[in-house]
């Protein structure tokens, strides 16, 4: 029997092996990594489905877990997306300043998420959560940018700040701790408040507007193995504090319009959900740098995942749960590829590169399959999760919400198409002659991923079935889905046959293939061999259409892009001058300014006492 | 064998060691460790001097309390002086009335004689920032001091003319007695402010910038541990048993402290030496353990105070042996020290975390157990303060520990001793165990410091 | 299933004959609009299978794969399309969505292969498609999500039966305004003129298609009037009450692209900013105020 508390403890153990083989040999220690991931992703997914990990606590006194499906749905997608991020440790962790620390604060940092979700207790839930934003923030500096990781912890422990103030307030008006009776318990302007936190923290982890800036600096900047586990394991934390608030607290039964049926907290929840979802698609249009890209593009996922648990019905759950699934691992695989190409070239913006393709095939398809699912097209488990919200929205009759989703996905077309044709498609560049396709041992969880992208897209009824037991734990119903995975949702409103999708899109493809194979032979050219007008174009470089690909589109909205940054810019500045304020008023050189405060206090008192 | 000779000897010793100064510091040793080794021997209990009965004659008093704030301060004393026995052997005599000075201070139940001790301890304390070279920033402190020592002894005149006794436990019942707290409010505000002024409170402490803005390797860590976490001690001893704030005196305390939280981490904030972010940053805490007291949250203000003096200690031994060799102490010209120095670097980011309040370090549990009483005494609105403040103090805490651990444009290289580093890594690790294992932090509990019980009975 | 399968099959080839056969006629009309003769109706499938019979150039193997990505993804999502309110291959399953989505998987597939080229012109040319995209889809699918909310139901057949049901109107009639907007983004959708933006021949020399000769363009060709066709079936589907019986489906059908064509031939070009900025008015207006008057107030003719 596997038992939350020894993984845990093996994996802290672990943790320290891993810097004492990193620090012999970094290949060594990196496959160290591997094995500690692999075992935990093989004890939790042996025994974790069936809620038979053992959770019974001998060494760890403070501590209590629990099992629920909720916690493990998360445990098992975030320790796989550690898993095959762990596949490219051997190949990148030998450029970074402190590699022995990287393995072991990897490894510390999963342990903080299993703990994080089989707790049963606040304040432990508090403990993993600062646990994971402290370990994962030493890993970030060891990329492009240091202030990267300032931003990231200032955003997340705001968060964490955030929801320990709920905790506590749960706890003075309550006296509970447990998490599920201490959430039930909770009433009246309270649980407005600790709404509000909660969704704070939630927003601050996923990255939802308003608390997004952290977002794309940090996924940009982070080490390129790492951006994998920020944007489809990490951010996937402030899901499940928003998924606490949103389906546990109902703080106030008030309707808006009655034809919406929704509570307002919900209700505005579901709208800045669609500003994130907006802002999102907007900005990874015009990004240059493709893992920033893709950070936006996580952020507006992140709005998906918001407007799906506003919504309050089993759909829209389902979706949300689905989503989450779907874009750990899509976004996974689409930053891996980002980060193989980048291993080999050096860069990951998209003006420096070109036709990689050529070198890399498989990496490209691995993208291609990714971005397929993000951008919510059949056959790839984006396209299931984004249909159950769609439905949930339209049955809602939210328009408003409706414009969001439908913008972002559509928008998602543009952005996740800018890095395929920029850095993948396109003229070869001369400087990159000599890359070659990434080694075995990436492409091992390439493969993997590309299979569970179009698995989860086909056959989703195993995972919705999975869900549904969460849907139960949550006290909803459960979603209509066959042992076929036919999903039926509102009595028919909609009727969805992955497999059938997908079997019919092969038969197009096949029937295109036979018309293809059957005419003549084309002669191959090279790329340079294309129409110029007549011209003589000697550079690849200059048939390269990729700096500012969206110009025109851009140019419509770029002037008013950063006015969040500035807001935040300009509340650092604040608390500045009020630490300058500070110093002026109460550290100066002048012994006469000290005494001018203490009378001043004194006769503040007597004053105060003779009233 | 008395608690007595725990003042005696230092102050004794100190005298003595004028006549053979080289050997100073080694008396300094011999000394602290005699005392530690007593504090393991002695009993608990009072010791009466001068040969009159309480209320009236000079009263020691040893409890759990004192006796874990005496070894914290002579361990460390002691670990202080063994670090800067080379470049400020001369000051050994100082330390020794320092160590005299905060014993007595500690062990006191008499509030005249805590004036003597508190003005002996502050000679030293005068003393031992002359070593920083300026003398301005002293004179500052000198003056301040002798502002707050006085406002002190008027407040605790104004007591003995009201109630004709100088002892705790005495004071305490005719207060009690008496019953009427508005009369007292203005002895127990300046001895608040008196103080307030040692124990670095906001807005008290203008002499903190100099005194730390300039401090070295002993200068540092005796005035932003040592002696802070000894004010701290009396202070909480002072707000637990006799202060006992009320109405209005406790909204000004409350309002001042939390402005001070708030505050001192937003100066942090806007600091760019690194100095001057590590005593801001003590500034703040110190408001934290006041508030605790404040708040009757005794023992986890007391494992507060520990934990922070010990990694206080570590950052100002850091930050200050580095200063000394680099010759600037803004945070961009000490970019990349720890490139080469990786233990010292753990020993620092650790002791960093701690202060901070993250987990798996000691500062972490503490933080969560005095918050959990915090709240369950109702007091939602000094957690949100501590805890935006605590949010500030993370972000510069962080963009120093990457700016320390990456290099710059400049490369420069530091060397710490071997001995350096032995503290560093025990009181690392100590953080990191007390951390991970607290259940001894569990066995002391807010009544920890009740002086009248004792007194009265012992 | 098999049976299934092959009545899809058939569909799409249905679909191919049909628009082909349209598009002939409509250049016929233009042609007399023009004063001209035109070419004969079936010009159209000379074009095209001269171009299937020709030897061509391949620009490297995405350039191969995708065409046929995108030439399967539109049989299949022709396949799902219902002919009439009777004739469809997988009862059922023609969620609205798939002809949203797998449609897309066509377009990725064309806009892969055309970057693959290495001609900037592609690039730009799927640029603009994928702007024009943005700014006709939002419009639309407001516009759709008031029809199905209203309808209860988002399969094609389901829709097509809620508006020959009696008591219920057309929904061009019910929702005149969402009417408006379901033609004007047909428009865009067509590639038609004043929103050709991104083929603009003289402009950006045919855009995606820049590269393609022989065989490769001739399947791009079917591609073209399939997805013509699927697009046109939509808003008869959706806008004008389906068909019962084949005949009412192609007189809609043939009403309503020639409309199209007819209003093209009279306009002229939009800028792709343009574009976006016109879709985001008024269009998007009009889809709005329509959602809200059909779905809060409850309001539908």
């Amino acid at each position: 029997m596997a038992s939350i508390e020894y993984l845990i403890l093996i994996l802290v153990g672990a943790s320290f092996l891993a810097y004492l083989f990193t620090k012999l040999n970094t290949y060594l220690g990196s496959v160290f990594t591997i094995l500690a991931t692999m075992f935990v992703f093989a004890s939790l997914a042996g025994y974790g489905f069936g809620m038979g990990l053992d959770t019974t606590v001998n060494y760890l006194p403070w501590f209590t877990f629990n099992q629920t499906y909720l916690g493990f749905y998360f445990v098992i997608i975030i320790a796989f997306v550690y898993l095959m991020v762990s596949f490219f440790h051997p190949y990148y962790l030998g450029q970074y300043k402190y590699k022995d620390s990287y393995n072991m604060l990897f490894l510390l940092s999963l342990a903080g998420i299993i703990g994080a979700f089989y707790t049963d207790n606040f304040l432990q839930l508090f403990f993993f959560f600062e646990l994971i934003i402290w370990t994962t923030m030493f890993l970030i500096p060891q990329g492009k940018s240091r202030e990267a990781a300032v931003s990231y912890f200032g955003f997340s422990v705001a968060g964490s700040v955030a929801m320990l103030i709920g905790i506590f307030l749960i706890f003075s008006s309550t006296g509970q701790l447990d998490i599920t009776s201490g959430l039930a318990a909770i009433s009246g302007t309270n649980a407005i408040i600790v709404f509000i936190l909660f969704l704070i923290a939630g927003f601050a982890k996923l990255g939802a507007f308003p608390l997004h800036i952290w977002l794309p600096i940090a996924h940009g900047n982070a080490p390129h193995p790492f951006s994998p586990v920020l944007s489809g394991a990490l951010v996937k934390l402030g899901a499940f504090i928003g998924i606490l608030a949103l389906v546990r607290i109902v703080p106030t039964a008030n309707l808006l319009v009655d034809s919406i049926n929704l509570p307002l907290g919900q209700w505005l929840v579901a709208i800045l959900g669609s500003i994130s979802i907006v802002f999102g698609t907007l900005m990874a249009i015009k990004e240059d740098d493709a893992k920033k890209l893709l950070a936006y593009s996580s952020m507006s996922h992140g709005g998906y995942i918001l407007v799906a648990f506003s919504l309050m019905n089993s759909v829209a759950f389902a979706g949300g749960f689905y989503h989450i699934l779907a874009h750990a691992i899509a976004s996974a695989a689409a930053f891996m590829a980002i980060a193989a190409v980048a291993r080999a070239t050096g860069t990951t913006k998209m003006k420096e590169l070109g036709g990689m393709i050529h070198k890399m095939p498989i990496t490209y398809l691995a993208y291609l399959v990714a971005i397929i699912s993000m951008a919510g097209i059949p056959p790839m488990g984006g396209f299931i999760s984004k249909w159950l919200i769609f439905m949930a929205v339209i049955n809602k009759g939210m328009i408003f919400v409706a414009i969001a989703i439908f913008f972002g996905s559509v928008g998602s077309f543009l952005y996740v198409f800018r890095p395929l044709a920029a850095l993948f498609l396109g003229q070869e560049f001369r400087e990159y002659k000599h890359v070659k396709e990434a080694p075995i041992m990436m492409l091992i969880p390439t493969f993997i991923l590309m299979g569970l992208n179009v698995y989860t897209g086909v056959f989703p009824s195993f995972i919705l079935n999975f869900i549904n037991n969460i849907l139960g734990e949550l006290g909803y119903a459960a979603l209509n889905v066959t042992s076929s995975s036919i999903i039926n949702v509102f009595d028919g409103q909609g009727i969805l046959n992955p497999a059938l999708i997908s079997l019919v899109f092969a038969v197009g493809v096949f029937i295109a293939f036979i018309i293809f194979i059957l005419l003549k032979k084309s002669r191959s050219v090279s790329l340079m061999d294309t129409y110029t007008a007549a011209n003589f174009v000697h550079d690849e470089h200059l048939l390269h259409y990729s700096v500012d690909f969206y110009a025109p589109l851009e140019r419509l909205y770029e002037k008013h892009t950063n006015w969040m940054t500035k807001f935040y810019e300009s509340l650092a500045k604040k608390v500045k001058e009020i630490g300058n304020l500070g110093k002026y008023l109460f550290m100066s050189k002048n012994i006469g300014t000290t005494m001018l405060w203490i009378i001043t206090i004194i006769i503040l008192l007597l004053w105060g006492v003779a009233l | 064998m008395s608690a007595i000779l725990l003042v005696a000897i230092p102050l004794l010793v100190a005298f003595l060691s004028i006549l053979v100064k080289k050997y100073a510091p080694y008396l300094l040793i011999i000394v602290g460790l005699f005392n530690l080794v007593m504090l393991f021997l002695l009993q608990d209990g009072g010791v009466i001097i001068g040969g009159f009965d309480q209320p009236l004659g000079i009263n020691l008093l040893l409890n759990l309390y004192s006796r874990i704030a005496l070894i914290l301060i002579n361990a460390l004393i002691v670990v202080i002086a063994c670090l800067n026995i080379k470049d400020y052997g001369k000051y050994g005599s100082i330390l020794l009335l320092a160590m005299a000075g905060l014993n007595g201070l500690v062990l006191t139940v008499d509030l005249f004689n805590f004036f003597v001790f508190l003005e002996i301890s502050g000679i030293a304390a005068y003393l031992i920032t002359s070593s920083n070279k300026k003398p301005t920033n002293t004179f500052h402190y000198l003056a301040l001091g002798a502002v707050g020592s006085s406002l002190f002894l008027f407040g605790v005149i104004i007591l003995y003319a009201m109630y004709g006794t100088l002892n705790y436990g005495a004071m305490i019942e005719a207060i009690a007695a008496n019953n009427n707290y508005a009369e007292v409010v203005l002895p127990f505000t300046l001895m608040f402010i008196g103080l307030g002024v040692e124990a670095k409170l906001l807005p008290f402490n203008s002499w903190v910038k100099g005194a730390l803005g300039h401090s070295n390797t002993m200068s540092g860590p005796m005035i932003a541990s040592v002696y802070a976490a000894a004010l701290s001690f009396v202070l909480g001893r002072m707000i637990d048993n006799l202060f006992l704030f009320q109405g209005t005196l406790l909204t000004i305390v409350t309002v001042l402290l939390t402005v001070g939280i708030l505050l001192g981490d937003f100066m942090a904030f806007s600091s760019t030496k690194t100095r001057e972010i590590l005593l801001f940053s003590s500034v703040a805490q110190a408001s934290i353990v006041a508030l605790l007291f404040v708040n009757g949250v005794v023992a986890w203000a007391v494992w507060l105070i520990i934990a922070n003096a010990l990694s206080k200690t570590v950052m100002f031994l850091v930050i200050n042996k580095a200063t000394k060799e680099v010759g600037c102490d803004e945070t961009k010209s000490l970019q990349g020290l720890f490139t080469k120095n990786i233990l010292v670097g753990l020993a620092f980011t650790l002791a960093t975390l701690s202060v901070m309040g993250l987990p798996l370090l000691v500062g972490f549990m503490i933080k969560l157990n005095f918050l959990t009483a915090l709240a369950g005494a109702g007091q939602i609105w000094l957690i949100v303060a501590i805890l935006i403040a605590s949010l500030v103090e993370g972000i510069y805490f962080v963009r120093l520990l990457v700016k320390l651990w990456y290099k710059g444009e400049n490369e420069i290289s530091v060397k710490y001793n071997l001995s350096f580093k032995v503290v560093f890594v025990v009181i690392a690790l100590a953080l990191l165990a007390f951390g991970s294992y607290t259940a001894p932090m569990n066995q002391i509990d807010n009544s920890v410091d009740a002086v009248t019980e004792v007194v009265n009975n012992g | 299933m098999i049976i299934n399968v092959l009545v899809g099959i058939g569909i799409a080839f249905f679909a191919f004959v049909l628009q082909t056969s349209v598009a002939g006629l409509n250049r016929k009309i233009v042609g007399r609009l023009q004063k001209r003769i035109g070419p004969r109706w079936y010009q159209e499938f000379i074009d095209i299978f001269k171009l299937l019979s020709k030897r061509s150039v391949s620009h490297g193997w995405i350039f191969d794969f995708g065409v046929i990505m995108a030439l399967g993804g539109i049989i299949g999502t022709a396949m799902f399309m219902p002919i009439t309110s009777n004739i469809v291959a997988f009862q059922d399953y023609d969620n609205f969505f798939i002809f949203v989505y797998l449609l897309a998987v066509g377009m990725l597939g064309m806009a892969m292969s055309a970057s693959g080229s290495g001609n900037p012109w592609a690039s730009i040319g799927v640029m603009r498609a994928l702007t024009t995209m943005l700014a006709y889809e939002v419009p639309f699918l407001i516009v759709v999500l008031t029809i199905i909310n209203l309808s209860g139901t988002s399969s094609m057949t389901g829709i097509q039966i809620f508006q020959q049901t009696a008591g219920n109107n057309w929904f061009i009639l019910a929702l005149p305004l969402g009417g408006i907007v379901g033609f004007i983004a047909l428009m865009g959708m067509l590639g038609k003129k004043p929103f050709e933006t991104y083929i603009a021949p003289a402009e950006i020399a045919s855009g995606p298609m820049v590269e393609y000769g022989g065989k490769q363009l001739g399947m791009l060709f079917i591609l073209h009037e399939i997805s013509v066709w699927i697009e046109v079936t939509l808003f008869v589907h959706l806008f004008l009450g389906g068909a019962t019986n084949i005949f009412e489906f192609l007189i809609k059908y043939f009403a309503v692209y020639t409309l199209a064509n007819l209003i093209s031939n009279v306009n002229g070009r939009f800028k792709i900013d343009q574009v976006v900025t016109f879709f985001y008015k008024w269009p998007l207006l009009m889809a709005v105020t329509q959602a809200v008057i059909a779905i809060y107030f409850g309001w539908v003719i």
